[in-house]
């Protein structure tokens, strides 16, 4: 073997001592280098959380008490595991949490939300026909135009109107009928001089763009008046409206989602990709339009979707809508017409079950401990980026830190996925690639 | 007492001859963690953790100058030493640099890359040759 220092001699005995001591320190190295081959090749990937509120340095877990007896941990990756090595640390003298288990499912944690009894309605503005009924949506309630001469004198054609189903109506709290055709109401929509208008309270408030315009309507919904019309009513300049909740604008070199009046950054093309966004669903926006917004913080792999996120169940053929907390189901094609202006992301109804599941096991160290194992490899398919741990226990169980440890099995598969991911960053980085 | 002494001084050898031969593979792990960064920044690992490594790297340099010091009437005639700058190491040594260092610049284009990475070079072999030179002159 190479002697860096083979000027320098030593008595027989030591340079025994010396050799030991090399092929050592070789056999360290040896497998330090096998080690970190395997880290990278094979990563990990460590969530904690600590609930006595000390700082988790990074992955934190996040943490619901779903209901008195149940708690709800979550785990954010965008990547598949073959291992999941989950330990619980409660505080002194809590009941014995031996053969709990702890169910596991891959899901999005807003195609989680509970369902809303009531489904999806056509969204403010809609200008609706179902046979010889006109209707238009005006502040939460479906309005009916009382018969054809207050649609002409308001100077409404046939072709303003788009298909509506009685069933599809029905989903709307009714309204006042539509008599005068002295006022516009609330919600009506207009083109003056190519800028969209949409009336609230008697103010006309601009669109900041067609664009803006079209991720909520279309062209026909907005009624084309001159110049003139601006006269009758207050304009606000001050506060144009922006685009849909959930459009993705891009703007520089950054890609934003639009959440309520505010944009928000995605700190990374793993984070776009995690959250099931197509890259060709972003809408290039100008100074103007994105001026319009404030800046949040980004988004992180950790947030659920926003309302006005669109999901589309593969197993059973539903759409659902996000409405705050919770879901709405999409019924019927004209009100999906509506609401696929953004594209829905990919889900399966079957994730929404926890589908595996582990015993707890007392631990020696650390005191107060518990832990279980689990395959995960048959969560890899389900779409979605967020791991759920279930635990039901008593009410009053107190815990002080869990820790979800993901880990890859070497085999060839999953050296593969490393080896490709390793390939396309590679490109990336050299200009020749695109993140996918 | 003497046969103390004996033990002593063979074991100070030993042990400079161990860290050396650490350091050697040390060096190799952080010429190729380097590389590993330089092409695929902070995928890996982050640029932390290769910073632990290189102040590992002056911890270990600290214990062998220690030691050299101490048993430098043993070590300092056994030491090589060359008058040749240019030997395998060093033109490995250049090889690599010359690669690290034209990629770090390639989003500047041909005409900035070429001259810069000359000149980064150029001053790269003055400081060898230096370092080389005081160290003959000690």
């Amino acid at each position: 073997m190479l002697d860096f220092t083979k000027n320098i001699k030593l008595e027989p005995a030591w340079q025994k001592i010396y050799l030991v001591g090399r092929i050592l320190v070789y056999i360290i190295f040896i497998f330090s280098a096998i080690f970190f081959l395997n880290r990278t090749l094979f990563p990990s990937l460590d969530f904690s959380i600590n609930l006595n509120g000390q700082r988790v340095k990074e992955n934190p877990l996040g943490y619901e008490n779903t209901s008195s007896d149940e708690s709800l941990f979550s785990a954010y990756t965008k990547e598949n595991f073959s291992i999941i090595d989950f330990q619980i640390i409660t505080k002194k003298n809590q009941s014995d949490l031996s053969q709990k288990q702890i169910a596991i499912r891959k899901t999005y944690s807003a195609f989680s939300y509970p369902e809303d009894e009531s489904p999806a309605s056509f969204p403010n503005g809609s200008l609706l026909k179902n046979s010889k009924n006109f209707f238009l949506v005006s502040d939460g309630k479906i309005r009916k135009f009382a018969g054809a001469k207050i649609i002409s004198a308001l100077g409404y054609t046939e072709e303003n109107f788009q298909d509506a189903t009685t069933e599809e109506i029905e989903y709307s709290e009714k309204g006042e009928d539509i008599i005068s055709a002295e006022k516009y109401p609330s919600d009506s929509l207009f083109l003056i001089d190519n800028t969209y208008y949409k009336l609230s309270s008697d103010i006309l408030h601009p669109f900041v763009s067609e664009k803006a315009f079209l991720s909520y309507f279309e062209k026909s919904q907005a009624l084309t008046k001159d110049e003139e019309f601006l006269k009758k009513y207050t304009v606000n300049q001050d506060n144009p409206i922006g685009f849909a909740n959930g459009t993705l604008l891009s703007f520089d070199i950054g890609v934003f989602l639009v959440i309520d009046e505010k944009v928000v950054p995605f700190n990374n093309p793993e984070t776009f990709l995690a959250l099931g966004y197509n890259w060709e669903d972003i809408i290039p926006a100008n100074e103007e339009e994105i001026g319009l917004y404030q800046r949040d913080k980004v988004f992180s792999i950790s947030r659920p979707h926003p309302s006005g996120t669109v999901f589309f169940a593969q197993d059973s053929n539903k759409y659902y809508l996000i409405f705050g907390q919770s879901k709405k189901e999409i019924r019927g094609e004209n009100i999906l017409k509506i609401y696929s202006k953004r594209k829905p992301i990919i889900a399966q109804e079957k994730s929404l079950e926890f589908q595996t599941a582990c015993a707890l096991q007392k631990k020696l160290w650390p005191f107060n401990s518990y832990g279980c194992k689990s395959f995960i490899e048959n969560l890899g398919q389900a779409p979605g980026k967020d791991y759920q741990f279930k635990i039901q226990s008593s009410p009053d169980l107190e815990i002080s830190a869990t820790r979800a440890v993901f880990s890859k099995k070497i085999n060839w598969l999953n050296l593969r996925d490393t080896l490709s991911i390793i390939k396309q960053r590679f490109l990336t980085n050299y200009g020749y690639g695109t993140t996918n | 007492m003497a046969m103390e002494q004996r033990t002593k001084k063979q074991l100070g050898l030993l042990s400079y001859k161990l860290l050396y031969e650490i350091l050697i593979l040390w060096l190799l792990a952080i010429l190729g963690l380097t590389v590993i960064q330089v092409i695929m920044p902070n995928f890996f690992f982050s640029s932390f953790f290769l910073a632990k490594i290189i102040i590992a790297l002056f911890v270990l340099l600290l214990l062998i100058s220690y030691l050299g010091k101490i048993n430098s009437s043993d070590i300092l005639p056994a030491l090589e030493n060359s008058d040749k700058i240019w030997n395998k190491k060093v033109i490995f040594l250049f090889i690599i640099s010359t690669a690290l260092i034209v990629n770090s610049f390639r989003d500047l284009g041909m005409f900035l890359l070429i001259p810069i990475s000359v000149f980064a070079l150029i001053v790269l072999f003055f400081l060898f040759h230096q370092t080389i030179n005081s160290s003959n002159n000690q």
